[in-house]
């Protein structure tokens, strides 16, 4: 027993496990932000299209609504291997840390529009009203009064975002993307390393629980609804 | 329709709604929230809508600064006709148009300062100037000591305010109040319209109110429409259509505010030559002088009060007696006439009337 907590904080398995964070926040953080250059944009799009919003447009709302939807039920595996050729064609690689970001940006965009979708639907109407009544353009209205009202709202959902690309960059390792989820499988399941499989989904755990105790607390410092 | 204008405020109107219809749905399920309403407001006045919920009365506001697009007529402000606008045109008309909503509807995002600036930002004033103008409109509205509040600290009385400034931010012409007491105790009611009676005074800002509360057009308004079905029924000074309503909704508006009707106090009455059922209405100078008495005094009639009360209209005491006058038919007569001299609104009221509207009472 001993001898196996001992295994637990070799050098060499610190410096793997080091190796592995590193690798999945950045294949985490990066296509965190890209997802959201692209979903927040379509999150917008998909709210301020519906009926009775600042730009009703039905036949947009449909078809973008369906193209969300298509996304969000493609299996990520599927995608990783569909959408090699495009990966290949933007990093110039399909293998690698690197590559794995487009498969995992292009899961996460759908997904993050309906994040921000929900979360500017928690905005008051009446709030949107104030602003055209003010004078606002359709533009201010969304960046001065529909973004800001729903930011605290927009961090909770980003911090769900992040939980599920650690998840997904998991399955990135299957096409040598590194990071955790890789370690896991090929020293872990793969050698039968139990060592390296106990000590890998315990800095996930604390990755995971890190990650959504940020999302809360930034949450919570811009919400000044209760206070 | 009544045309009486009031001579309380000039004539020139500010906001002129002209045959002005809406509807909303299609076919079978549509509504008609606006049947050719027309309805003009003069530069300076407190100018109040009334009508109960689904009279279309919210829709008619959100007319006047395009929130809701009218299906037809024409809808001036300012002398610019709304409906006509470019997109970029209307956002600068508005600019002009303040708002106040029942719900308030501050940026929870902001504190006061923050929502106050907010029209400002929007219309691309420096910031040094934005300091300026919050800061004084904070003076204004008495919220000193409060711009660094977020509305989630604040009361609905201080909510209001914080709307009333952001409204009033750009110097509007015309301020927009949308139920803006309905969300708040009575108390701070009468607070909120006081302040806005006196920004009205002070800056000249001609306002239109709608609103389901009478006491709030008593408290405030110089001229009152009446809407029911979506037509405006009736339109004039206050003091006219309270002590004088013509139209059945202005009149069942009325009763739970002033009737609750004397049929029920009134015993079985028959009017004759000796006797006379009317209605007396003071307000102004005759509300203070003791009329009763010097009528009793100086003719020979034994005035019979069934029923009286006082309440206050903008801020002027306004009395409601029944009276039942019973003398001489010449004394009676005489007594009349002396009321009229004396500036009391009289309304000779119809026994048979009160007989049915006491019947149709018990049956409610």
């Amino acid at each position: 027993m001993t001898e196996f907590i001992q295994s637990l904080f070799t050098p060499m398995l610190t410096q793997l496990l080091l190796q592995g964070l590193l690798e999945t926040l950045y294949m985490v953080g990066v296509s965190l932000v890209l997802a959201y250059v692209f979903g927040l944009p379509l999150g917008v799009i998909l709210v301020v299209t519906e009926p009775d919003h600042l730009w009703p447009n039905k036949v947009i709302n449909r078809i973008l609504s369906a193209v969300v939807n298509i996304g969000r039920s493609l299996p990520f595996i599927i995608l990783m291997v569909a959408i090699i050729p495009f990966t290949r064609a933007i990093v110039g690689t399909s293998i690698g840390t690197t590559a794995a970001i487009v498969p995992l940006t292009v899961a996460a965009v759908p997904f993050v529009a309906r994040m921000v979708q929900s979360s500017l639907k928690e905005v008051d109407h009446g709030v949107i009203d104030a602003a055209l009544a003010m004078g606002a353009s359709s533009w201010q209205t969304i960046m001065r009064a529909l973004l800001p009202e729903a930011l605290p709202s927009l961090f909770l959902g980003a911090a769900v975002t992040a939980v599920n690309l650690v998840g997904y960059s998991a399955m990135a390792g299957a096409i040598g993307g590194g990071g955790l989820g890789d370690l896991a499988i090929r020293f872990g399941y793969q050698r039968f390393q139990t060592n390296v499989m106990v000590m890998t989904v315990l800095v996930l755990i604390i990755l995971v629980q890190a990650m959504q105790l940020i999302g809360e607390w930034v949450a919570r410092r811009l919400d000044h609804r209760s206070r | 329709m009544n045309t009486n204008t009031a001579s309380t405020t000039s004539s020139r109107p500010i906001v002129r709604l002209t045959d002005v219809n809406k509807t909303f749905g299609t076919g079978k399920d549509s509504v008609s929230a606006l049947r050719n309403v027309s309805l003009s407001v003069p530069q300076g006045a407190i100018y109040g809508v009334i009508g109960l919920s689904g009279a279309g009365k919210s829709t008619l506001i959100r007319c006047i600064n395009m929130l809701e697009r009218p299906d037809s007529g024409s809808i001036a402000v300012a002398g610019r006709e709304m409906t006509r606008l470019s997109g970029h045109e209307l956002m600068v008309a508005r600019r002009r148009i303040g708002m106040i909503f029942q719900h308030f509807n501050l940026l929870n995002s902001r504190n006061v300062y923050g929502n106050i600036a907010f029209p400002l930002e929007i219309a691309g004033v420096p910031k040094a100037k934005i300091k300026a103008r919050v800061e004084e409109l904070i003076e204004l509205v008495g919220l000193n000591g409060r711009a660094k509040a977020y509305p989630a600290q604040l009361s609905g009385g201080q909510k209001q305010r914080v709307g009333i400034a952001r409204a009033l931010a750009n110097e509007p012409d015309v301020l927009l109040s949308d139920e803006a007491t309905s969300a708040l105790d009575p108390e701070t009611t009468i607070q909120v319209l006081q302040l806005i009676r006196d920004i009205n005074r002070r800056t000249g800002v001609t306002v239109v109110m709608i609103t389901h509360e009478m006491n709030v057009i008593r408290e405030i308004c110089d001229q009152v429409a009446v809407m029911n079905d979506g037509s405006v029924v009736e339109a004039g000074a206050t003091a006219d259509v309270f002590s004088r309503p013509q139209s059945s909704a202005a009149r069942r508006l009325l009763r739970s505010q002033f009737e609750s009707t004397p049929a029920t106090v009134i015993p079985d009455l028959t009017n004759s030559d000796h006797h006379k059922l009317v209605k007396l209405s003071f307000a102004g100078a005759s509300a203070s002088a003791p009329i009763i008495a010097e009528l009793i005094r100086s003719i020979a009639v034994t005035p019979n009060i069934l029923y009286g009360r006082i309440d206050r209209m903008q801020g002027q005491p306004w009395g409601t007696l029944v009276v039942d006058l019973a003398g001489e038919p010449e004394a009676v007569k005489e007594a009349l006439k002396y009321l009229e001299r004396r500036e009391v609104h009289v309304i000779e009221l119809d026994v048979t009337a009160i007989e049915q509207a006491k019947e149709s009472e018990q049956n409610d």
